[in-house]
C-alpha cells in the first residue's frame, strides 16, 4: 500500500514537471532571445542559453536611433530592417494602459451595479436580460467587428481610443456579469433582508452590505477585464491606424508579421509585454482561483 | 379619514417608483454598451449582408438581396475557409479538453506545491495572445528554430525544413499556439467542477471496492459531464473566433490552408474592402454561433450539476 501511494506520487510529480515545462518554456524562449544579439539569435544551432547576455535590445525599444546606428555598425541592415512602429512602443505603452484601466474601471463600477439589480431587486426581465448578456459573450469578434467598423467609421471615431474602448467594455462586461451573478448568488440574503426591514434604500445596501462580501469576486473582474483588454489584439488592430492610438499587441503583431525583422527587439517588446500580465496573477492569485472558480459550479 | 385612507397607497406608489428608478441606474450602465456596441452592430450585420457595398468600386451602395450570399457560395477560397476551420476544430477542440481535463486532475489532487502549479496553469492566459503565438513563430522558424535543431539532433529529419510553408505542419503550428492560450478557462472550470464533488461518492465506491480508474469513470466522468460538455461547445467556439495565431504564424497561409473563416472576413473587409460580403459572412458566423450556443443551453440543463448562471 505504501509502495503503490509513493509510484503515484512520482507520477504525480512527473506530471507536474511536463505542466510547469509546457508552460515555462515558451516564456523562457522568448526571455532568451530577447537577451542575444541579432547575429546570435541567427545562430545554428541555436543558442539554449543566451551566450553573453545583455539587455542592449530592451534599451534599443526606446531608442531607436541608436539601434538603427548599431545595427549598420554591424553591417547587418542589408538583409534585415526595424519596422517603424517600433518607435510608436512607449507611446502604445501608455495607449494600452489608459484603454485597460477605462475598461476596468467601468466594468467594476456598471458591472457590480448591473449584477446587483440582476441578482437582489426582483423583476419581470432578470433571466432574459442575463441571458442576453451571456449571449452578449458568445457572439464571434468578428460578427461584431465589420458592422462595428463601418459605423465607427461613418462617425469619424476610427483611429481615437474611445472606439477601442467602448468594443472591449462591450465584449468584457458579459463576464463581469456572469462571475459576479454566480458569486451574488452564492450568498444568501438573510443579512440583506434585515437591511432592508430596517429601511435601507437599494443603494445603501449595496455599498455597506453587500459590496464587503462580494470583494474577492471583485478584485477577480478588476483582474480579468483588465487583461482581457491589454491583451486583445483584433479590434485594435481594425480600429488604430496611427500612433495615437495603436496599443502594445498591435505594434507586436504587426512588426512580428513582416519577414526579415530584427527578432530580437521584437522579443524583448514581448517580454516587457508579458510582464505585467505575469506580476498580477501573481500578486493576485489567491483572488483570481477563488473569484473565477468560488461559485462557478453548484 | 380620507387622508389617513391614502397615505399608505401613496407610499406604495413612491416606493415603486424608487424600485423603478433604482433598476434603471443600475442596468443602463451595464446593459448600454452591449446594446449600442453588440446588438445594434448586429442588426446593421444584416443591413450590410443584402447591400452591395464595396469601396473599391466605383459602383454607391445599392440593395442587392441575397447577391452577396451567392458570391459566397461561388468563391472558392469561402468554401476552403469553412473547410479550413472545421479541420481547425477537428484538431483544437478534442486537444483543449484532453489537456484542460489532465491539467484539472493533476491540479485537484494533494501534492507539495500545487498551490504554485495553480497559479502557473492560469499564466499563458495572461499573456497577449500575439506574444505567445510569437514564440511560436520563433520555435518553428526555417533559419534559427529550435524545432529543426531538436529534429536534427534526433535524427529525424537531415536538413531544416521550412514548416511553415507547409500545409499541414502550419495548421498544427497554429493550433498548438491557440490550445496553449486557451486551456487555463477550462482548466479551471474543470477545477471547481471536481473541488465540488462530494467526497461521500468517492467514499462509497471505495467501500464498493472500486479501482483508480473505475472511480474516475464512475464517480470523476459522470459528475464533470455536463461540464465536459460545455467546455467542448467553448473550445468549438473558440475555433471560430482564432486570428492572432494565423495573423502573426502564417497569414493564412500555405496556399489558404491556414485561412479561418475569422481571418477570411478580415480579408474581404479590410484587403478588399467589400464590407456587404463581410456582412454576409458575419451573418453565417452568427447561424453557426446560434447553433453552438443552443447547445450551449442545453449543456447548461444536463445532468446532477447545475451550472449556476
Amino acid at each position: 500500500m505504501a509502495q503503490n501511494a509513493k509510484k503515484t506520487n512520482i507520477g504525480l510529480y512527473i506530471a507536474a514537471l511536463v505542466l510547469a515545462l509546457w508552460i515555462l518554456f515558451p516564456i523562457y524562449w522568448m526571455t532568451n532571445l530577447s537577451l542575444q544579439t541579432e547575429k546570435e539569435i541567427y545562430n545554428v544551432p541555436p543558442y539554449y542559453f543566451p551566450p553573453n547576455a545583455n539587455i542592449n535590445n530592451y534599451w534599443f525599444i526606446f531608442d531607436i536611433e541608436a539601434a538603427v546606428k548599431y545595427f549598420l555598425e554591424q553591417g547587418m541592415s542589408l538583409f534585415l530592417f526595424i519596422p517603424g512602429s517600433i518607435k510608436e512602443f512607449p507611446r502604445a505603452i501608455v495607449n494600452s494602459v489608459i484603454i485597460a484601466t477605462v475598461v476596468m474601471g467601468y466594468n467594476l463600477i456598471a458591472g457590480m451595479l448591473g449584477s446587483f439589480a440582476l441578482t437582489r431587486i426582483r423583476f419581470k426581465g432578470a433571466m432574459p436580460l442575463f441571458y442576453l448578456s451571456i449571449v452578449g459573450r458568445l457572439l464571434p469578434p468578428v460578427v461584431i467587428a465589420v458592422p462595428y467598423y463601418v459605423i465607427i467609421r461613418s462617425i469619424g471615431l476610427l483611429d481615437t481610443l474611445l472606439s477601442v474602448i467602448m468594443v472591449h467594455i462591450m465584449f468584457t462586461m458579459p463576464f463581469t456579469i456572469w462571475i459576479l451573478n454566480t458569486y451574488l448568488l452564492g450568498i444568501p440574503t438573510d443579512i440583506e433582508d434585515a437591511a432592508r426591514v430596517d429601511g435601507y434604500s437599494y443603494f445603501e445596501i449595496l455599498r455597506k452590505v453587500t459590496f464587503p462580501i462580494i470583494k474577492p469576486a471583485i478584485v477577480a473582474i478588476a483582474i480579468t477585464s483588465f487583461m482581457i483588454s491589454y491583451g486583445e489584439f483584433f479590434f485594435a488592430l481594425l480600429l488604430t491606424k496611427t500612433a495615437a492610438s495603436r496599443t502594445i499587441p498591435v505594434i507586436i503583431g504587426s512588426a512580428m508579421s513582416e519577414p526579415r525583422v530584427v527578432k530580437g527587439l521584437i522579443c524583448a517588446m514581448g517580454v516587457l509585454a508579458m510582464l505585467p500580465a505575469m506580476v498580477i496573477i501573481i500578486i493576485f492569485r489567491r483572488y483570481l482561483i477563488r473569484g473565477l472558480v468560488a461559485g462557478a459550479v453548484k | 379619514m380620507l387622508k389617513t385612507g391614502r397615505e399608505p397607497r401613496r407610499r406604495l406608489e413612491c416606493k415603486v417608483a424608487s424600485k423603478t428608478v433604482t433598476l434603471l441606474i443600475c442596468l443602463i450602465p451595464a446593459l448600454t454598451p452591449l446594446f449600442l456596441f453588440g446588438f445594434y452592430p448586429l442588426a446593421y450585420a444584416f443591413y450590410l449582408s443584402f447591400t452591395f457595398y464595396n469601396l473599391k468600386s466605383p459602383i454607391e451602395p445599392y440593395f442587392y438581396g441575397l447577391g452577396n450570399y451567392g458570391d459566397l457560395a461561388n468563391d472558392p477560397v469561402f468554401i476552403r475557409a469553412l473547410q479550413s476551420t472545421g479541420l481547425f476544430a477537428l484538431i483544437t477542440v478534442p486537444l483543449i479538453t484532453l489537456i484542460s481535463l489532465g491539467q484539472a486532475l493533476l491540479l485537484a489532487s494533494q501534492f507539495k506545491g500545487v498551490k504554485y502549479l495553480q497559479v502557473l496553469a492560469l499564466l499563458p492566459w495572461g499573456i497577449p495572445l500575439v506574444v505567445s503565438s510569437s514564440v511560436y513563430r520563433l520555435f518553428f522558424d526555417f533559419n534559427f528554430g529550435l524545432f529543426n535543431d531538436l529534429m536534427v539532433k534526433l535524427g529525424l529529419i537531415k536538413q531544416y525544413v521550412s514548416w511553415l510553408s507547409i500545409p499541414w505542419p502550419a495548421m498544427f503550428i497554429v493550433a498548438l499556439a491557440h490550445v496553449w492560450v486557451n486551456t487555463p478557462l477550462p482548466t479551471l472550470l474543470i477545477l471547481a467542477g471536481i473541488q465540488s464533488i462530494p467526497k461521500e461518492l468517492y467514499e462509497a465506491a471505495m467501500i464498493d471496492g472500486a479501482k483508480t480508474f473505475s472511480r474516475f469513470r464512475m464517480v470523476t466522468w459522470n459528475w464533470l459531464r455536463p461540464i465536459m460538455l460545455i467546455v467542448l461547445v467553448y473550445s468549438s467556439l473558440s475555433a471560430l473566433w482564432c486570428f492572432d495565431p494565423i495573423y502573426v504564424i502564417t497569414a493564412g497561409g500555405p496556399a489558404d490552408f491556414t485561412k479561418l473563416i475569422t481571418f477570411y472576413t478580415y480579408e474581404k473587409m479590410f484587403s478588399y474592402l467589400n464590407f456587404g460580403q463581410a456582412g454576409a459572412i458575419t451573418i453565417l458566423v452568427l447561424g453557426l454561433t446560434g447553433l453552438l450556443i443552443y447547445a450551449y443551453f442545453r449543456a447548461l440543463r444536463l445532468g446532477r450539476v447545475r451550472l449556476r448562471v
